[in-house]
């Protein structure tokens, strides 16, 4: 014999009706979830907007990889000091802002077309200009590169990209200046950026200047090279 | 009527004398009354007196002849003659065969006697030689003064057996051989300038005696001879010495060293020479004063290899005995004289050396009783009980003696209670100064405010008692608008003052590589090893002082040794036997060596200048330790600290040799070390830092040199990899050091603030941690 269901029942009247109502809330807020990705995707592929933010992103990941690349002390294949795992820059002089600016734009011009490749709806071609501004407390990078997308038959270019990343990349090549022209003083380290050193075995110094504001990639950014 | 006849007699004899051509050419008056003498006068003009014939025949001008004072006795020209025999002549000299004795003043006031004379001749010129004497004394004045007194000092000679002996008319004498002579000097000698005034004094030589002395000679004032067997001065026993030479001014005992130009006693060489319980042998161009079989001077060759030497140590507080082994040709000079020293005595000192072990017992135990709550060293305790029961009119309380308590409240008065000093610092300030410091007293006593209202003995009073009150509650160097050094020399008017006494002092002086070691009995306390023309001074004082030049002078305590090398100019230091080196003042480029038998807590400090440094290791050891002061340290084993002002390189023991770990170049660099439990390593160095140096200190940690500059604090890599300061605080930043990856990381985890505030913290506390045995927990 079946029994029928029972929405009201004289001791369960309350809990079935509550039951009720989670299963609307659940709904709704999987809804949500589904709305909100159905969103981004669309963002990603159809939306100039999405279309350009994605490629900004793009930029930003590349520029943190270069970042990271950078924080060893150099971006190019210079001499380097193994310390532990990683390997450090061997300078005998400070790099100046704009050859750190021009080893990112190179990096970034080479990473970005990689990067944009994960989305084989847009189409580029040739090596994108990259310009970097390095400021005190943050870096500018402007991409000019025509990235086009097509839907719905009709093509979406755009060619200007910009980001502003916050780090304190320009006061840290600053430092590294003046480590080079005056040593290193404690004094100047006492805000923002803080300073580890560590005597290496061949009786060299690593320097390690550390941002302690902001992140990249999740982690401390510092900037690290080993002097002759 | 007899008597009239007499000289009738003899003017009669010598006119026939004057009278008689070709016999004698006498052209003053003669006056011998031969009868008297019992003798005759021949018509050949010679005189006979009993045995004895005088001719005067020749006789030198101005003759005097005269009877003696006994029988057969003449006086020549006031030379006396006596128990004539055989026959006197003159030749232009007068010569005397035989005589029982001679006597025969000298020019200046001396008196020669000879006894047993053969051969005899007193010459016109006033020499008197003689072949031989079987004795004789000889008076001689030490010509020194101008004018000859009763008073005047002489030397007394008296001799037995005398061949070819000398007596010249200054007094002077020479013999080709002396069977044996004594000497005697009885009183000081006083030289004078030209203005009569005492130059110097030199010792007496009391009974000085030689065996057979050959060639001996006594010329003003210094006895000479070419070879002796034996001599003896005040008990001190030297045999076969060659050269011998006794001056008459060795020592200067009252006035500086560089007066002494001439020794007591010197020779070519001695075989051996015994003074009282100690013995020298082989002993080349000596010189010695010895004194009541004490030398007081010797400077000395060895003859021999490995010559061993043990002398007494007069200074009261050091060793009994100081000993060496010279190797042959070696030097050394040892000189006990008394000087006149200057010594900072500290008002805790005055009163602390007054108080017996348990009268300091007693006031503790009364101090427990009646306030408790003890917290810093029992010195320290009972000194500012008394200082406070002094200063509250309670001291008459205290457990002690009225008598005692009387002379303590006398060291007080002197400094507290003093009108001269009262002047003298009121002096030493500008007015707005004494405004300042009269200000701060009648603030801290709620006084009208108006200093016009008071008269100028009040305010002098005033600042004389902010001074002591500032002095004692450490807030002296705090009060605004008095220059820092000017109140620094207040502070320390009003907690030490200079004494000048006389005192006993010792030099030794060696060649370079000669060792000396104070010694206990057998126990070697100190040990000094020259390394050029060293020199070890020793003076009398509490604890004693040691001065070496060109010397590497160790004390040699029970697991470590104090080391001070010390080259070209004098360092001092002081040192207590029972705990080692004290405070001492290391010249320039010396080096102040700390050894433990573990290796890790020795360490070194030298300076490019005068530095003065303190170790304290007792709680007895009563030491001022001025933090603020300039091109000094103080190491202090009881608190773990060591401070180092100025100047100075701070060392450890890093493979086998001392490395720089902290270098000032500024005289106004202050670095306190706060050490481990043992002494070994810094856990921080806290350094304030001014000046205009490029670099004005380096300071080596963990293979890092960290440097302070005019910039600020710089590092770079060092030359060294040992972690002997872990920790580094700059006026602007602290450094800490991870001594597991050797990484240095810069923070400033501990709130500085304004550095010059921190260190003004910092200091204040170290003071409190000095004087009240506080920690420094609050900064750790």
């Amino acid at each position: 014999m079946v029994r029928p269901l029972k929405l009201w029942n004289k001791k369960g009247q309350k809990l079935t009706l509550f039951f009720l109502l989670g299963m609307v809330i659940l709904g709704a807020a999987a809804f949500y979830e589904f709305a909100q990705r159905a969103v981004i995707e669309e963002v990603d592929v159809d939306t100039p907007v999405s279309f350009a933010g994605f490629v900004d992103s793009c930029i930003e990941t590349v520029l943190d990889d270069g970042l990271m690349k950078l924080s060893t002390g150099s971006i190019e294949n210079v001499a380097r000091v193994s310390v532990g795992s990683v390997d450090y820059a061997l300078l005998d002089r400070a790099l100046s802002n704009g050859e750190v600016g021009g080893q990112l734009e190179n990096f970034i011009s080479v990473g970005l077309p990689s990067c944009l490749s994960s989305d084989s709806t847009l189409t580029y071609s040739g090596d994108p200009k990259v310009g970097i501004i390095i400021q005190d407390r943050n870096v500018l990078v402007d991409v000019d590169y025509p990235i086009s997308v097509v839907q719905d038959g009709q093509t979406q270019t755009l060619s200007e990209f910009s980001i502003d990343k916050s780090i304190l990349l320009g006061e840290m090549l600053e430092h590294v200046a003046t480590v080079f022209s005056e040593g290193i003083i404690l004094q100047n380290f006492m805000d923002d950026i803080e300073l580890v050193t560590q005597v290496l075995p061949t009786n060299q110094l690593l320097v390690l200047l550390v941002d302690s504001e902001y992140l990249v990639s999740g982690k401390s950014f510092y900037y690290g090279f080993v002097i002759i | 009527m007899a008597r009239y006849t007499h000289v009738i007699l003899i003017i009669l004899i010598l006119s026939s004398v004057v009278w008689a051509p070709g016999k004698v050419d006498v052209n003053n008056s003669v006056v011998v009354d031969i009868g008297d003498l019992g003798g005759t006068v021949g018509d050949d003009g010679v005189a006979n007196i009993g045995n004895s014939q005088i001719g005067l025949e020749g006789a030198p001008a101005k003759t005097k002849i005269s009877k003696g004072s006994g029988d057969n006795d003449l006086a020549i020209n006031g030379k006396e003659a006596k128990g004539l025999e055989g026959e006197v002549k003159s030749n232009g000299n007068i010569n005397v065969k035989k005589a029982d004795k001679l006597e025969i003043p000298t020019d200046l006031g001396g008196y020669v006697k000879v006894i047993g004379v053969n051969n005899g001749v007193l010459s016109g010129d006033g020499t008197t030689s003689v072949e031989s004497a079987e004795a004789g004394t000889l008076t001689t004045p030490d010509i020194v003064t101008r004018s000859i007194s009763s008073e005047t000092p002489t030397t007394e000679t008296s001799f037995q057996d005398a061949q070819d002996l000398v007596i010249h008319p200054d007094g002077n004498w020479e013999a080709g051989f002396m069977k044996q002579v004594e000497i005697t000097r009885p009183r000081f000698q006083e030289f004078l300038d030209d203005n009569q005034n005492i130059r110097r004094r030199v010792l007496p030589v009391k009974s000085t005696s030689l065996s057979s002395a050959v060639n001996v000679r006594f010329e003003n004032g210094t006895l000479i001879a070419d070879k002796v067997d034996r001599i003896v001065i005040d008990g001190a026993e030297s045999t076969n010495v060659f050269d011998l030479s006794m001056g008459s001014a060795e020592l200067d005992v009252e006035i500086p060293q560089e007066y002494v130009n001439m020794p007591a006693l010197s020779f070519a060489s001695a075989q051996q020479i015994t003074v009282g319980d100690y013995q020298y042998n082989n002993i080349i161009d000596g010189k010695f004063v010895i004194v009541d079989n004490t030398i007081l001077f010797s400077e000395l060759r060895s003859g021999a290899f490995d010559n061993q030497m043990v002398f007494p140590n007069p200074i009261p507080s050091s060793t009994s005995e100081v000993r060496t082994s010279l190797d042959k040709n070696a030097q050394l000079l040892y000189l006990i004289k008394t000087i006149q020293i200057k010594e900072r005595k500290l008002l805790k000192e005055l009163v602390m050396e007054q108080l017996t072990e348990s009268e300091k017992i007693a006031l503790l135990r009364d101090y427990d009783r009646k306030i408790g709550g003890r917290s810093g060293p029992p010195t320290e305790t009972i000194f500012r009980y008394l200082q406070d029961g002094y200063k509250r009119f309670t001291i008459n309380l205290l457990p002690l003696p009225t008598a005692k308590i009387q002379i303590i409240k006398n060291a007080f008065d002197e400094f507290y209670n003093n009108q001269d000093l009262q002047d003298d610092i009121y002096s030493l300030l500008t007015p707005e100064e004494q405004d300042a410091m009269a200000t701060k007293y009648v603030e801290l006593k709620n006084y009208d405010l108006n200093l016009g209202s008071y008269s100028l003995n009040e305010r002098k009073a005033f600042v004389y008692l902010v001074a002591q009150q500032g002095s004692i509650e450490g807030f002296l160097q705090q009060i605004s608008g008095v220059r820092r050094d000017v109140l620094r020399e207040v502070e320390s008017k009003l907690i030490e003052k200079v004494i000048e006494r006389p005192a006993k002092q010792m030099n030794l002086v060696v060649d370079g590589s000669t060792v000396i070691e104070f010694v206990e009995g057998d126990v070697v306390k100190i040990k000094g090893t020259a390394t050029g023309e060293g020199k070890i001074f020793v003076t009398e004082a509490d604890p004693v002082q040691y001065s070496l030049t060109n010397e590497i002078v160790e004390y040699i305590g029970g697991d470590f040794t104090d080391q001070i090398t010390s080259e070209r100019s004098a360092s001092t230091t002081e040192i207590d036997l029972r705990v080692g080196m004290e405070c001492m003042v290391l010249s320039p480029e010396a080096a102040f060596t700390y050894t433990d038998d573990d290796l890790e807590k020795s360490f070194q400090v030298e300076s490019p200048h005068f530095y003065s440094l303190c170790v304290k290791r007792d709680e007895s050891q009563v030491i001022n330790e001025e933090l603020l002061c300039s091109n000094c340290g103080f190491v202090n084993t009881l608190n773990k600290t060591k401070v180092l002002n100025g100047f100075v390189s701070y060392r450890r023991l890093i493979d086998n040799g001392y490395s720089d770990v902290y270098t000032s170049y500024s005289e106004e660099n202050r670095g306190v070390f706060s050490m481990d439990d043992s002494m070994s390593d810094v856990n921080f160095l806290t350094l304030q830092s001014t000046g205009d140096e490029e670099v004005l200190a380096s300071t080596l940690s963990g293979g890092y040199l960290i440097q302070e500059t005019p910039r600020g604090t710089q590092i770079s890599v060092g030359t060294n990899g040992g972690q002997y300061v872990k920790g580094y605080v700059s006026s602007d930043g602290v450094i800490g050091l991870d001594k597991s990856r050797g990484v240095l990381e810069h923070t400033d985890h501990i709130q500085l603030g304004d550095g010059q505030a921190f260190f003004t913290k910092l200091l204040g506390m170290l003071n409190n941690y000095y004087t009240n045995g506080e920690t420094f927990e609050a900064l750790e």
